[in-house]
């Protein structure tokens, strides 16, 4: 090495830079003039020219293998016992929910950063093997891998103290599926629809590579909203990993639940998605059935085990009737076992054994086939599973009420085509058609379902749709004499109704159950009297009176609830026709159906518009003029304010000399009192206050590390840095937050969890308490129905800081709070309830327990109350950095890809703290807390 | 004494222009990079694998939280996390080969191997990287920083500029003429053969 080094450089650059010819020319002329020099050249750039880093040097993912790897020999710590109370990260543990061979799993609170969330925590046993441990960081890094509504969501995770790992995960409140579906009495078709969700998630997870292994009810649990969530991937399986050694399976083979499990599985043989397929389907069999495809004597393992691998399973109709409490099982699916056993006979009988065949190629190749092949049933399509026989085919598609034939020749044309055996007239296929397009109603029905739902926000210009849905809405409705016509004539097709099938459909009937007792009453009474045991008089009154009674009840359940018919086409139909008259009655009921309300959308739509021109037109050239003015509005700069559709003026704030305006939708006009002051109760509607623009300097810098002294506040958090100045363009914001009263009125549901009526401490809640507890998602989908939006952080924190640079807008001190905010206070304590947030500020007394109603605290500046405490308010801004760009006149944050929404102002659970104008709380988007309500705003248009 | 606030004592001495700070923080800032490795080690969270970069940002993070900082003082701490993550990395590596040679020793249960991780394929030889890196840093202190920085801090060339005060166009071409000359001694040397 004799060349110095950056003669070396200049001569690798120089190098690099020619073209391979002059290159190869330009080296062989310095090798030889200096050997060394010449091959030590040749050497870096035959290094250079390897692609990409097949050379041992680390790439991010080696270097992150190694840098685990230390980190796992940092030393562990004594074990820690769970109990309620113990911290797992910034889970406090609450009560144990369950139990297993593997870990514990608890309910937990997370308390920490500003927003109340609940969460299920699951925890190995201390003295838990290797093994255990590292299969539940493979749950971990399974569960990582997934989201999807119907999978329960990992939040968090981490290590307790004692080094041992917990996973932090989506808390589900819901019964196992097999349970919620007999106690919401669930009929066969609503069962599918249940069951076809689950495929949905099992089938993401497969297309992730993730086979869940122990499909089974306890691990589908279904919610209070009716979606079912998949828990439990403690030993899936990640398809990519190709150790299928013997070990696992045999672990696997004791945990799993050997009712459910595969020949495969039960055998120890290697285990793919066709796993997941038989689980379903033995789980199928058991919604549609309530008894498990294998004889009732196999329970024990080892027989089970081998009726698993070697016994046909029964088929769903045949174990409709099979069984002691054959009727009970089919009570619970709203029907009886011998219409349960027809339902079942056919595709579901195939769908099923279809699934559960032994050999795992046989069956069906994916959890979607499946789903398929069951969404065909309900849609009357042929199923694939049964690719078998002409007439089959034929049948389903005269039977099809999705089919839309153009005219009736092209209709019989198809159905002999088809092959159809039996002779078709043309006027039966006419009237067959006519059945079939009626039929397609039901559809329809759906779609326009849909529809109305995207029909928002209801202004003009969403006013020629609403009537267009409403023409489209009338026509279907005004074929309800048809269906019930179709209906008659069907029914007169019947087969007879016998004695049987009459005592039968009793039994069905609601008011089954005061027959009976009524009965067993009478019964006993005449025992009495034959036998002149107790008091007897006025015995033959009461006997007479109960005959009579019976003799009423007797006639209301003698309705005929069961049809039956000999064509199976007929018996489709039936059935159609009656859910399609239940759904037509349910959309077109007077004042609470669909069309109802789409009509009073429609009215108000067009209502908005005239009230803008109209009635309040004069009103709006008034407040115009105010606002332009610069004499009279400084604050607005000459701002040119248009009418907006949906509000009302209410002239300026005495004190902030703001506009403010009535949201239309949201209840009654407020009126401003002899001191200008509005007078608000639980009918009025949302008052919004137009902000001039201007800037915000967001956010707030330790004392001393800052140029700027303004910035300082003692309790800055890194996330409230550093410190962003954002330029807004005027807006709505809410003077106060959106009261119960508001959100019900609209929604017509009040998800709050301190409800309206409930008593906390020395009040009572009412609608003029803020709404609370829904989702980031449901409120933003709320506001722009009614044309509003959620505030940026940026907005949020312009009008909290109402111009103030003090860490609350009060002043430098959360003394200066008082009388300013209802946040974790004595009075909370004096209730029993000693909020987290009480402990720094004792002394304080808000004389609030939980929320207050809007107003009661003092306004700031800007005349907004309740910007500090009370409830947190949700920001459309995703949880991120201040380094990030805004956007221009909104100044929401730019970044998109987490998992988080921000809100703002802290609660009535939270110490002052939380409720400085910087602070920033956080949560994920599906969590509702009780602590967590909305500030609407609106764009100036 | 704390290595929170020792590294942020010496973060404003080498501001103040102490050049041997950068030295002195080594220790710190290799105590924290430990425990923030162990801390994310502990969450693995769903949006979280363990990352050089995460860490490193982390560590600063957790730094900046502990203490009364000015942002400026992020490139300064970055250069110095380049050189502790290495030294991490080494220490471990050479933590590693001494316990194999143990190992062989004794015959290894076959829990504690199944427990084992993955081991990273092919495996990297820090130790042979870090002999390398010397002699490159004798020839060129700045393309031994460049390296240091992109590989163990995982740092982008656009952040290694700023905080070696050169231009984005320097950092290119510092990294490619020092990977080319580590590839070609790391080849040469795994020829001689090193364990």
């Amino acid at each position: 090495m004799t060349t110095p080094w950056p003669r070396i450089e200049a001569l690798f650059f120089e190098l690099l830079e020619l073209p391979p010819d002059a290159r190869a020319e330009r080296l062989a002329a310095l090798r030889a003039s200096d050997t060394e020099l010449g091959r030590e050249l040749a050497a870096l750039l035959a290094a250079d020219a390897v692609p990409e880093d097949p050379f041992a040097l680390p790439s991010a993912a080696t270097t992150a293998e190694a840098l685990a790897a230390t980190a796992r020999e940092l030393p562990a710590q004594p074990v820690l016992e769970p109990r309620a109370g113990l911290a797992a990260g910034s889970w406090l543990l609450e009560e144990q929910i369950g139990t297993g061979g593997m870990g514990s799993v608890w309910s937990a609170r997370r308390i920490e950063s500003g927003f109340e969330q609940r969460a299920a925590v699951k925890l190995v046993h201390a003295e838990s093997s290797a093994r255990v441990l590292a299969r539940f960081v493979q749950e971990r890094r399974t569960l990582s891998r997934l989201e999807h509504p119907c999978i329960a969501r990992l939040i968090d995770g981490g290590a307790l103290g004692d080094g041992r790992p917990y996973l932090v995960m989506e808390l589900v409140l819901g019964a196992p599926i097999d349970r919620w579906c007999d106690a919401a009495r669930l009929g066969v078709r609503e069962r599918l629809a249940l069951f076809i969700e689950v495929c949905g998630a099992v089938e993401y997870a497969h297309r992730n590579l993730v086979v869940h292994r122990d499909l089974k009810p306890a691990n589908v649990l279904v919610e209070g909203s009716g979606r079912p969530k998949l828990l439990d991937f403690g030993i899936a399986k990640l398809l990519e990993d190709d150790d299928t050694l013997q070990v696992r399976t045999q672990e696997h083979e004791r945990l799993l639940t050997p009712r459910y499990a595969s020949p495969e599985q039960v055998r120890g043989e290697p285990i793919s998605t066709a796993s997941d397929v038989y689980s379903l389907g033995v789980m199928l069999h058991e919604l549609l059935t309530g008894i498990s495809p294998y004889p009732a004597e196999t329970v024990r393992a080892p027989e089970l085990a081998r009726a698993i691998c070697e016994r046909t399973p029964t088929r769903p109709s045949a174990s409709a009737t099979a069984g002691a409490n054959a009727d009970e099982r089919a009570r619970r699916r709203g029907t009886t076992p011998g219409a349960l056993a027809r339902a079942l006979r056919g595709d579901l009988d195939s769908i099923v054994l279809a699934a559960m065949r032994k050999e795992p190629e046989r069956r069906y190749a994916s959890v979607e086939r499946l789903a398929d092949d069951l969404r065909r049933h309900l849609d009357g399509r042929p199923v694939a599973v049964k690719g078998d026989g002409l007439g089959y085919r034929a049948r389903k598609l005269v039977a099809r009420h999705r089919l839309a034939f153009g005219t009736a020749a092209v209709a019989a044309g198809l159905l002999v085509a088809a092959g159809i055996a039996i002779a078709v007239s043309a006027r039966t296929a006419q009237s067959r058609l006519a059945d079939v397009q009626r039929l397609s109603d039901l559809r329809q029905l759906e779609d326009l379902r849909a529809a109305a739902d995207r029909l928002w926000p209801a202004r003009p210009t969403t006013a020629p749709a609403l009537q267009a849905w409403l023409d489209a809405a009338r026509v279907i409705c005004a074929r309800r004499p048809e269906h019930e016509d179709a209906l008659a004539r069907l029914r007169a097709r019947a087969l007879p109704y016998g004695a049987e099938a009459a005592e039968r459909d009793r039994g069905l009937h609601a008011r089954a159950g005061e027959l009976d007792a009524a009965q067993t009453r009478l019964a006993s009474m005449r025992w009495r009297l034959e036998h002149g045991r107790g008091d007897l008089r006025g015995l033959d009154e009461r006997i007479a009176q109960l005959e009579r009674e019976i003799v009423e009840l007797e006639r209301a359940t003698a309705e005929r609830i069961t049809w039956d018919f000999a064509a199976p086409a007929d018996r489709w139909e039936h059935a159609e026709l009656v859910q399609l008259l239940a759904e037509l009655a349910r959309f077109d009921a007077a004042g609470t159906g669909l069309v109802a309300e789409v009509e009073a959308r429609a009215a108000r739509a067009v209502g908005i518009g005239r009230l803008a021109t109209e009635t309040h037109a004069e009103a709006w050239r008034a407040a115009s003029a105010a606002i332009r003015d610069p004499a009279r509005s400084p604050r607005y700069a000459g701002l040119e304010l248009a009418p907006q559709l949906g509000l009302v003026p209410l002239g300026p704030d005495p004190d902030s000399g703001l506009w403010e305006f009535a949201e239309l939708n949201t209840g009654r006009v407020p009126e401003r009192g002899a001191d200008g002051r509005l007078a608000i109760d639980s009918e009025t509607a949302l008052v919004l206050v137009l902000l001039p623009a201007g800037s915000v300097r967001m956010g707030c810098s330790p004392p001393g590390a800052s140029s700027s002294p303004e910035d300082e506040d003692p309790f800055a958090r890194p996330d409230e840095q550093p410190v962003d100045e954002v330029v807004l363009a005027p807006y709505f914001l809410s003077k106060y937050e959106m009261t119960q009263g508001q959100w019900l009125r609209f929604t017509g549901a009040n998800p709050s969890a301190m409800l309206a009526g409930q008593r906390h401490g020395p009040h009572t809640v009412d609608l003029r308490h803020p709404v609370e507890h829904m989702a980031w998602d449901e409120a933003d989908a709320t506001l722009q129905k009614l044309g509003l939006v959620l505030p940026t952080e940026a907005q949020w924190e312009y009008a909290a800081r109402a111009g103030t640079r003090t860490p609350w807008w009060t002043g430098p001190d959360r003394d200066s709070l008082a009388d300013a905010a209802n946040i974790a206070d004595a009075a909370a304590m004096r209730a029993g309830v000693p909020w987290p947030g009480v402990h720094d500020w004792p002394e304080y007394d808000d004389g609030h327990v939980v929320h207050a109603p809007v107003g009661t605290y003092r306004a700031n500046p800007l005349g907004l109350h309740d910007t500090a405490g009370n409830v947190w308010e949700w920001c459309r801004d995703e949880y991120a950095l201040y380094a990030l760009p805004t956007e221009a006149e909104s100044g929401l944050r730019l970044w998109k890809g987490g998992r988080e929404r921000c809100g703002r102002g802290g609660s009535y659970l939270e110490a002052a703290s939380s409720s400085r104008s910087a602070h920033r709380g956080h949560a994920v988007l599906g969590a509702r807390e009780a602590t967590i309500g909305v500030r609407p705003a609106r764009v100036v248009e | 004494m704390d290595p929170r606030t020792d590294v942020t004592r010496l973060l404003a001495d080498w501001r103040a222009g102490d050049r041997t700070a950068a030295e002195r923080l080594l220790p710190a800032v290799y105590e924290q990079l430990r425990r923030e490795a162990a801390r994310q080690m502990a969450r693995e969270r769903a949006d979280h694998t363990l990352q050089p970069t995460g860490l490193v940002h982390e560590a600063w993070l957790d730094l900046a939280r502990e203490s009364r900082h000015d942002w400026n003082d992020r490139a300064h701490f970055l250069a110095v996390a380049g050189l502790a993550m290495r030294r991490v990395l080494v220490d471990h590596a050479q933590r590693r080969a001494a316990l194999k040679r143990g190992a062989n020793a004794r015959k290894v249960g076959l829990d504690a191997l199944e427990a084992a991780e993955p081991v990273p394929e092919p495996e990297t030889d820090w130790i042979a990287l870090d002999a390398a890196l010397e002699r490159l840093a004798a020839l060129d202190p700045r393309k031994a920083r460049v390296v240091e920085l992109r590989f163990f801090a995982g740092i982008e060339h656009a952040e290694i500029a700023r905080v070696l005060e050169v231009s984005e166009r320097t950092v290119e071409r510092d990294w490619r003429l020092a990977r080319a000359w580590l590839r070609a001694a790391l080849e040469t040397e795994g020829a001689g053969g090193t364990q």
